[in-house]
């Protein structure tokens, strides 16, 4: 086991393609808890989130070239996968996402956010200083379409903004806490 | 073929499209773009590892989630524990006892399987060639040392893996904290295009533990303790997630 407790992401992915389930056993324990975290946070339900949990991980199993190393994180990639195949599921339900729509406004209106979703306090203080340089309004246009599943056409509507601004907060918010992470040295961890 | 955007156009929308807050229109506009265009893809790119570390871990995954998705692994090919098998296996007889438990699974579900492999088999061969060479995990030397290293370790017991005729007879040791070498270096090398493939039978059910090659030397696998037995299998590369062919050799774990 240690061969694989030791193997970079990209070699566990290179021994999934192998056939090796216990490869695929060590790449769910590693970032399964934050597929589902996330799974569950845009879904609010457990067994919706379970099945995403469990479509993410059978794609890499059948798929896994579609996973470039050159392009990004393991993490990364199974969480856009797992926030895909969420926002898909809310926006197939209509009465679901009036839901969502009803208790992402209470929970903006309780001054929730995306400070307290950090996943790893190794990391955890960068992103909070990335965050806190955010401007207010491009944190919560970002926290609403990533955290809240809304796209950003419903986030303009839910911040009486209007929709080409935040669209382009977004990207700026993006952008600023990327530069913001790769100064200290955080957000490429291929 | 124009997608009816501009490339600035398309720019002002990846930052949405990287969270999937697009609606449908307007996503399919940046899919047509972004093959044509390498620094919006790096920028996608960049965004979602933002976005990654704005997801925390939270709890470990719910327990018993991992069983269900192993356990489809298993579903999607006709595999049978080692022990099915085996009891089928007359000694020396390989076809007839293919053609029984061929029988036994029914064609329908073995052409399904069928199409299953051939289909992930093509995707995966192009892959390997690819990956072989960033790989690094099956470094001989190192292996060799590995394995000499768990033969010494206390508590460590060593497999002997014969077939039913005695013309392949190898070895594996198994250490006290579950890692496990195959001996292969005894194993003839194949033809080109050929690979041995290395099996655990779980008790119920038979998984890959890991494709050996056509002329492998030491193969690391992991002997969980629901790890019954190790069974090796020849096939057409880039191998199968369930095999109908005769086991080569096999050996059972000390319980």
């Amino acid at each position: 086991m240690s061969e694989l407790s030791q193997a970079s992401d990209a070699n566990l992915v290179v021994a999934i393609a192998r056939w090796r389930q216990d490869a695929l056993a060590e790449a769910y324990r590693r970032h399964a808890g934050a597929v589902f975290a996330l799974a569950r946070r845009l879904l609010a339900d457990q067994t919706l989130a379970e099945e995403v949990v469990q479509e993410v991980f059978l794609r890499i199993w059948d798929a896994p070239e579609k996973f470039d190393p050159d392009r990004g994180s393991l993490r990364s990639y199974l969480l856009a996968q797992c926030h895909g195949r969420s926002v898909d599921l809310i926006r197939s339900e209509q009465s679901r996402r009036d839901r969502e729509l009803k208790e992402h406004r209470q929970r903006a209106e309780a001054g929730y956010d995306i400070e307290h979703e950090v996943w790893d306090l190794a990391v955890a203080d960068h992103v909070r200083e990335a965050i806190a340089e955010l401007p207010f309004e491009e944190r919560k246009a970002i926290e609403l379409a990533y955290l809240g599943g809304h796209t950003y056409r419903e986030v303009a509507s839910l911040l009486g903004q209007p929709e080409g601004t935040v669209k382009s907060r977004i990207r700026a918010g993006l952008r600023r806490m990327r530069g913001a992470l790769a100064d200290a040295g955080v957000g490429n961890t291929t | 073929m124009s997608t009816g955007y501009r490339h600035d156009q398309v720019e002002e929308l990846l930052g949405a499209y990287a969270l999937d807050a697009l609606e449908a229109a307007e996503h399919a506009f940046v899919e047509a773009h972004l093959p044509t265009c390498a620094r919006c893809r790096a920028e996608v790119e960049e965004f979602r590892e933002v976005a990654a570390l704005l997801a925390h871990t939270g709890a470990p995954a719910p327990p018993g989630l991992w069983d269900r998705i192993a356990a489809s692994l298993e579903g999607e090919a006709p595999g049978g524990a080692l022990a099915d098998k085996l009891s089928m296996l007359p000694m020396g007889s390989g076809e007839r006892s293919r053609q029984t438990w061929r029988n036994r699974m029914g064609a329908a579900v073995l052409a399904a399987a069928a199409v299953v492999i051939v289909v992930l088999g093509v995707q995966l061969a192009d892959q390997d060639r690819r990956l072989d060479e960033m790989a690094g995990l099956l470094e001989r030397d190192a292996l060799e040392r590995a394995y000499q290293a768990a033969e010494t370790s206390p508590g460590a017991e060593v497999i002997q893996l014969a077939s039913f005729d005695g013309a392949v007879t190898t070895r594996a040791v198994v250490t006290d904290d579950g890692e496990g070498y195959l001996w292969a270096a005894d194993l003839p090398a194949l033809d080109e295009g050929r690979t041995y493939q290395l099996w655990g039978d779980m008790g119920d059910r038979l998984i890959s533990l890991g494709l050996m090659g056509r002329d492998p030397e030491v193969v690391p696998f992991a002997a969980s303790e629901a790890l019954v037995a190790v069974a090796i299998t020849q096939e057409e590369e880039p191998g199968v997630v369930a095999t109908d062919q005769p086991i080569l050799a096999h050996g059972l774990l000390p319980q």
